[in-house]
C-alpha cells in the first residue's frame, strides 16, 4: 500500500499535533512526527513492520474498546435484569408476610379476647404462650413457603411471581398491604382486673423480639443470589425496612379501624394511632410530636434491619469458610 | 534477556550517533536499523528518539536537512557531523573503559 487513506491521514496528523513545544518550531516538528506516524502505519500495513506480542496485546485492547465504559454497561444491562429479577422476588415475599398476617391476625385477636375474659393469673400464662406459638408459627411458615419457592426456582419451575406481570404483581401486593392495614380487627375492651408484667410475660417479649428479628433475615437469604451476594442481601433488608416502615408509618397517620368488644356489646372506632389526648398538642407541637414517633420508629426499623444484614452476612461467611473446611465428597 | 531501562538510556545518544555514523537517515529507518541490530534486546518507544536527535542537533552532533527517501515522501534526514564524530569516539572510549572497569570489578569479586 503506498498511500493512506485521507480519514488515517487526518487521524495522524492530529496525533502528531497533540505533541506541540513551541509556535515556531511546532510545523516542522509536527510534520516530522507525522512521517514517523505514517511510516509506521504504511509499515503495518504492507506487512513490512512484524507484530510483536505487544504490539498485538495493544491492538487487541484498542479494538476491544474502552474497558471502563463496557464494564459500565454490562453492569447497567446486569442490573437492570437482576434489579427485576430480585424485584419480583421480593415483591412475592412481601405479598406472603402479609397473607401470613392477614391470616394469623384474626387468631391472635381471638386469643387476646378469650384471654381477657379469664382470670388475671390464667391471661398472664396464656396470652403471651399464645403470642408467643403464633409468631413461631408466624415465622417457621414463612420461612417454609419460601423455601418451597426457592426449590422451584432452582429446579426452574416458574413459580406464580415469575409468571405475573409486573402490574399485576404490584396491585396485588398494594391491594394486600391495604388489606393488611385496614382489616378490621376485634378487640376487647373487658379486662378481668390489672396486674403488673409477669416474668414469662417479659421473657416472652424477649424472645418475640429474637423472632420478629427472623424476618429480616428470612428477607436477605431470600433475595440472597449469588454472585452478587451483598447487593441482593442489603436490597433484601432495605426492602423489608421499606414495607415495614410504610405498614407502620400509614398506621400512625392514619389510624386503624377496631371493634372494641364491650360489656354492653360492640363498638366500631377508627381508633387514631398516634393520638395524645391527654396532652391535646396542637399545631407545630403535635407535627414535633408526630416527628419524634416517626423516628423512634424508623429507628427501630433501620436497627433491626441492620442487625439482620450483619447477621446473616457473618453467618454466610462463617458457613461458607466451615463448607470450604469440610472434606469435599 | 532485555536490558536495563537506565543501561539503554544512558547509552541512547551514543547508539543514535553510531548508527548515523553508517549511514544519514531518518528517525523511522533509524529506529528499524537499530531494532534490526538489537534483535528484542531492548524495547524503544520509538517518539523518544525525536528529543535525542533534537539535542544531538543543538549540540551540533548532527545536523538534519528535508529531502525526499526513496519511498517518495519528504523525510528529515539526520547526518552525523565532524563534531559528532568525535564525541562518538570519545563516548565509546568512555564505555570501553566504564565496561572494563565493571568487567574487572564482577570478575574480582566472582574469582
Amino acid at each position: 500500500m503506498d498511500n493512506l487513506n485521507a480519514e488515517t491521514e487526518s487521524a495522524l496528523r492530529k496525533l502528531a499535533g497533540e505533541i506541540g513545544v513551541a509556535n515556531d518550531l511546532d510545523p516542522e516538528i509536527q510534520e516530522e512526527l507525522y512521517g514517523h506516524l505514517e511510516d509506521k502505519t504504511l509499515g503495518y500495513l504492507s506487512g513490512e513492520e512484524s507484530l510483536s506480542q505487544g504490539d498485538a496485546l495493544l491492538l487487541t485492547r484498542e479494538h476491544f474498546g474502552d474497558r471502563r465504559m463496557l464494564r459500565e454497561f454490562l453492569s447497567q444491562v446486569h442490573y437492570a435484569s437482576a434489579t427485576v429479577h430480585l424485584g419480583r422476588r421480593l415483591a412475592a415475599a412481601a405479598v406472603l408476610l402479609l397473607a401470613l398476617g392477614l391470616i394469623l391476625k384474626p387468631l391472635r385477636a381471638a386469643g387476646l379476647v378469650l384471654s381477657s375474659y379469664a382470670s388475671v393469673a390464667v391471661s398472664q400464662i396464656v396470652t403471651p404462650l399464645v403470642t408467643f406459638a403464633l409468631c413461631c408459627l408466624f415465622v417457621v411458615s414463612y420461612f417454609m413457603i419460601l423455601r418451597r419457592w426457592r426449590v422451584q426456582l432452582k429446579s426452574e419451575r416458574e413459580p406464580w411471581f415469575e409468571r405475573w406481570s409486573a402490574q399485576k404483581l404490584l396491585a396485588v401486593l398494594v391491594s394486600m398491604s391495604l388489606f393488611n392495614m385496614f382489616a378490621v380487627l376485634p378487640l376487647s375492651a373487658v379486662t378481668a382486673g390489672t396486674a403488673s408484667d409477669s416474668v414469662l410475660e417479659r421473657v416472652m417479649a424477649s424472645v418475640i423480639g429474637i423472632l420478629v428479628l427472623a424476618i429480616p433475615m428470612i428477607w436477605a437469604w431470600w433475595a440472597d443470589t449469588p454472585p452478587r451476594r451483598i447487593h441482593a442481601v442489603l436490597t433484601g433488608v432495605c426492602a423489608w425496612l421499606a414495607l415495614s416502615l410504610a405498614q407502620n408509618m400509614l398506621g400512625l397517620l392514619l389510624g386503624n379501624p377496631t371493634i372494641w368488644l364491650t360489656d354492653s356489646g360492640m363498638r366500631f372506632e377508627l381508633r387514631p394511632a398516634f393520638f395524645f389526648p391527654e396532652t391535646e398538642l396542637v399545631g407545630l407541637d403535635y407535627l414535633a410530636a408526630m416527628a419524634s414517633a416517626f423516628r423512634t420508629v424508623a429507628g427501630f426499623h433501620v436497627a433491626m434491619g441492620g442487625l439482620a444484614a450483619a447477621l446473616y452476612i457473618a453467618g454466610s461467611a462463617i458457613g461458607r469458610r466451615v463448607r470450604a473446611l469440610a472434606p469435599s465428597g | 534477556m532485555k536490558l536495563d531501562k537506565e543501561l539503554v538510556g544512558a547509552g541512547t545518544s551514543l547508539l543514535v550517533l553510531s548508527a548515523l555514523a553508517r549511514e544519514a537517515t531518518y528517525g523511522y529507518r533509524l529506529i528499524k536499523a537499530v531494532n534490526a541490530e538489537a534483535d528484542g534486546l531492548f524495547e524503544w518507544q520509538e517518539g523518544t528518539l525525536y528529543p535525542i536527535l533534537h539535542k544531538l542537533e543543538r549540540q551540533k552532533l548532527v545536523r538534519s536537512q528535508w529531502q525526499t527517501a526513496d519511498t517518495g515522501r519528504r523525510r528529515k534526514y539526520y547526518y552525523i557531523t565532524a563534531k559528532g564524530r568525535e564525541a562518538l569516539g570519545q563516548g565509546v572510549a568512555q564505555w570501553n573503559q566504564w565496561h572494563a572497569m565493571i568487567v574487572k570489578l564482577a570478575g574480582a569479586e566472582q574469582g
